[in-house]
């Protein structure tokens, strides 16, 4: 499966939010479920699945903008 | 917002509520409706934040006349939080203030609106203000600071926390009903001038106040079950 849709599989079943996530969903500031909480949740979705470990510090709001950035980040991790 | 986005978000009275003090802002009415959901969320040793997170932040007790106090609050407030013997515990990353939450036992002056909180548990406690600084919003302060609240109360016996979330701030309370939170009743208070209208969900259901001494009562219990 593409990183992408692996990506928003975990986005899906991390927020369960009411609308669908594709490629093209702005998470931040459109999705009320977006939270600190789900930040968290999200982060360790994506060690477990990808084998990397994010620190505190990486944690940052450009990094959750949109589906793009988060992609753009998991495969800055995996480089 | 648009009004269907707002409607789908708070439904439709909580949205005439909304729609009211906005337009009575814009006529500078000082008419002003507030509507609480009243919660209580159980307490566990159980950290919400995984292990390994939130290792370079802080929690630390603030006391009375701690100053100057980062709670972006103002002093009166702050003084009057402590005068009715509120816990007040603060994050910090790298000597960084990056957020506050308050707590107390018994009973809360609530400083919106005029009504006072008491607790019908001896094992539970009133969260308040749980504050985090705009660029940690995103961080671990907030599960930091209240798995370290958690781990404190539940260590003296606390097992309850009950606290009041605006109807008007959704994500606030879906956060809450995701940590667990259940909501146990609510109230709308009207303000127009020293007017006060109350109708709640809880007993004493209806009440009006014309001045500061006059104020509803709420007894929060615990969940029967």
């Amino acid at each position: 499966m593409p990183l992408q849709n692996q990506i928003i599989e975990i986005l899906n079943g991390t927020l369960q939010a009411k609308q669908e996530i594709s490629a093209e969903t702005a998470l931040l500031g459109t999705i009320p479920e977006f939270d600190s909480m789900a930040v968290i949740t999200i982060i360790t979705a994506l060690e477990d699945r990808f084998g990397f470990t994010v620190d505190d510090d990486e944690i940052d709001a450009s990094v959750f903008e949109t589906v793009g950035s988060l992609v753009a980040f998991v495969e800055r991790k995996l480089a | 917002m648009q009004l269907r986005e707002l409607v789908q978000e708070l439904g439709y009275f909580n949205s005439t509520l909304y729609l009211i003090n906005r337009l009575a802002a814009k006529l500078k009415i000082t008419l002003c409706f507030f509507k609480y959901y009243f919660v209580v969320q159980p307490l566990a040793m159980q950290a919400f934040l995984p292990k390994g997170r939130g290792k370079n932040l802080e929690v630390i007790e603030l006391p009375s006349g701690f100053q100057p106090h980062p709670c972006p609050r103002p002093a009166t407030v702050i003084v009057d939080r402590y005068r009715q013997g509120a816990v007040c515990l603060a994050a910090y990353k790298d000597k960084e203030f990056a957020g506050c939450l308050w707590y107390l036992k018994h009973q809360y002056r609530e400083d919106e609106v005029r009504c006072l909180y008491k607790l019908g548990s001896e094992n539970a406690v009133w969260d308040f203000d749980v504050y985090v600084e705009p660029k940690f919003r995103l961080s671990p302060v907030f599960l930091k600071l209240w798995d370290e609240a958690s781990t404190k109360l539940v260590n003296e016996g606390i097992a309850w926390s009950f606290s009041r979330i605006s109807a008007f701030n959704t994500p606030s309370l879906s956060a809450q009903k995701r940590m667990g939170a259940l909501v146990i009743g609510w109230a709308v208070f009207m303000r127009l001038g020293f007017l006060q209208l109350t109708i709640a969900s809880l007993s004493p259901y209806i009440h009006i106040s014309l001045s500061e001494n006059k104020f509803p009562v709420f007894t929060l219990q615990l969940p029967k079950s």
